[in-house]
């Protein structure tokens, strides 16, 4: 989440604003918003001021490079910053539901914390709220989000009310859609475009709960997985690059193409360098280049059981060029970056780049320009 | 297929004048202009004549101008109280339309109510005069987001004023309080700006002045 250094009026709420210019207020006002008016000058400042003191107890200036408008924006407390939720320019847009986790896997970017964070669904609410343009496509991301059970659904309420046409993906191991009250307070009657990515590390109990070191996650995951497609949900599949995962990828392949043909993708991912993964480095650092023919023989199988996959976080030079076509530009923008070595590149465009934490961890492949000549096939 | 469009967007335009009279003398064949011709450039207004729904409104006191829209009245007096003098801008009440179409069903009921409100009260007090100013409202609903389809009559007149006031004031030609009444300040400064702008310096929310002023009717 990006985090901005502002100067701000005095006195404001530590609750979500949307940012406007000071010319387009008068058009944007509404008595049931939060409003940070975007100053350049002394002279919007104080114009702004004086509106506030005219009667508009809800704006307040801001002023800060880096903010656009239409930024969501969270205030943090008893610091000259914020924290900005949703920006309209960015390709990914996501929201974050909580910290709390029941998993703990080996590679976790975003290691859960036990504390209370219910607020953060009220946060999330505001900001669905204070979003001005309805995105493509909103990210649910956690933390685990069925923790929230009935507040999950809330969330998912408001976006289908405020943002009709906008398509939800739900950040989830799935593990409590295994429980019978989860899933009625969650799925009954939702009816919105919703997508449901769910991890599956292995194609066998051990391995899987190796991976998010919890007994008997596997045979939750699976039932909820065959909960999620009684109820016509949407599901992708999500593997993360890892070597124990590596080692049995093939066999995890087939077990999907066998076992759960019904899933809409399988999304195979790069590590992001950050959290547990750091602390586990010998399991979750890998060569990507030199599983190359795993890879290949894994999406080979997937094809075989007509089960569509994609790359994400992996740089082209990391893949076998017969896999580029499947590869995306995956990480969201605020943490996207790419290496010196990337500026001579053919293929940078299409290229998914490194997370920006790629220096104090690794990157996927030893990185390397892609010539104009190789990319003719 | 392109007169079916032509047919259902006249339809469409034509849906206000069925609804209230006030609308009678707006300039309906110019949504069907810019529908009829698809690759042209969206050249249109800010807000069309039946976008604005307060254009003849003077201010909450005076009664006369109530009569120029018969069906509103009932609504109207209803909002007198509404209008305080208080300059802080009261929470929204967000009164769950009647006849709600666009509103999902299992929409939360936080969002629906104020938090000191009790719903029920709300319901009463607007089923028993929605029976007229409901109309419009369910009618135009279809081209209004969703979010604004919560709000009572008066409060979109408040909000719209509001707007006006904001930008007047940010114009400098307005240093009142921001309370959503069409006061004796704010009329002078419409005057004023309809002045500057060469138009009839009626001192009203006319389409043309809002669209000049680039505020969006509340609608």
């Amino acid at each position: 989440m990006r985090r901005i250094k502002v100067r701000l009026q005095a006195q404001v709420e530590m609750c979500v604003h949307r940012v406007v210019t000071y010319e387009n207020l008068a058009s944007e006002w509404s008595p049931d918003l939060r409003f940070f008016v975007l100053v350049f000058s002394a002279e919007n400042q104080a114009g702004t001021e004086a509106l506030r003191q005219s009667g508009l107890a809800n704006i307040a200036w801001i002023e800060g490079k880096g903010l656009q408008e239409g930024d969501i924006v969270v205030p943090v407390r008893d610091k000259q910053e914020v924290l900005v939720l949703l920006r309209e320019a960015d390709a990914h847009h996501s929201l974050f539901m909580t910290n709390r986790c029941n998993s703990y896997c080996l590679m976790c970017s975003q290691p859960p914390t036990l504390g209370d964070d219910g607020w953060l669904v009220g946060e999330a609410i505001d900001a669905v709220r204070h979003l001005r343009k309805s995105p493509p496509v909103l990210g649910l991301t956690g933390g685990e989000p069925l923790l929230l059970g009935t507040g999950l659904r809330q969330v998912l309420n408001a976006i289908e009310q405020e943002h009709p046409t906008t398509h939800v993906e739900i950040l989830t191991n799935g593990r409590l859609f295994s429980n019978r009250q989860v899933v009625s307070d969650i799925l009954d009657g939702l009816t919105m475009p919703a997508r449901w990515l769910v991890p599956l590390y292995g194609h066998c109990n051990f391995v899987h709960d190796f991976v998010v070191q919890t007994q008997g996650a596997f045979d939750e995951t699976i039932g909820g997985l065959l909960t999620l497609q009684a109820h016509g949900q949407q599901i992708q599949l999500r593997i993360v690059l890892i070597e124990p995962v590596l080692r049995v990828l093939p066999e995890l392949a087939a077990f999907i193409g066998r076992n759960l043909p019904f899933v809409r993708e399988v999304a195979l991912m790069g590590c992001e360098p950050i959290g547990f993964a750091l602390a586990n480095r010998e399991l979750c650092e890998v060569n990507l280049h030199e599983w190359g023919e795993t890879l290949e023989r894994s999406a080979r199988t997937l094809r075989r059981f007509s089960i569509p996959y994609l790359f994400m976080n992996a740089p082209l030079c990391a893949l076998p060029q017969s896999l580029w076509s499947d590869a995306h530009r995956s990480i969201s923008d605020w943490k996207n970056e790419y290496a010196a070595e990337c500026d001579g590149c053919a293929v940078k465009e299409s290229c998914s780049g490194l997370f920006s934490w790629y220096e104090r961890g690794w990157k996927p492949a030893p990185i390397r320009p892609i010539k104009q000549a190789e990319t003719i096939v | 297929m392109s007169k079916f469009i032509r047919n259902i967007s006249l339809f469409i335009a034509g849906l206000p004048l069925l609804a209230t009279k006030s609308y009678a003398n707006a300039p309906s064949t110019a949504t069907v202009d810019s529908l009829s011709e698809p690759d042209a450039v969206p050249l249109r207004p800010l807000n069309w004549e039946s976008d604005n729904l307060f254009a003849g409104h003077r201010s909450h006191s005076s009664h006369r101008s109530h009569s120029s829209h018969s069906s509103h009245s009932s609504h109207y007096s209803g909002s007198s109280g509404v209008s305080s003098s208080a300059p802080s801008y009261r929470a929204p009440v967000y009164v769950a339309p009647t006849p709600a179409p666009t509103q999902a069903p299992n929409s939360t009921p936080a969002q629906q109510t104020s938090p000191g409100q009790t719903p029920g009260v709300n319901r009463l007090s607007e089923s028993s005069n929605a029976t007229a100013p409901g109309k419009p409202q369910t009618l135009a609903a279809p081209t209004t987001p969703p979010s604004r389809a919560g709000l009572t009559s008066s409060e979109k007149l408040r909000l719209q004023i509001m707007r006006v006031q904001i930008k007047l004031q940010s114009l400098g030609l307005y240093s009142g309080p921001i309370d959503g009444t069409l006061n004796e300040g704010t009329r002078s400064a419409l005057k004023y700006f309809q002045d500057l702008k060469g138009m009839p310096k009626s001192g009203a929310m006319t389409t043309p002045t809002l669209n000049a002023l680039g505020v969006p009717a509340a609608n």
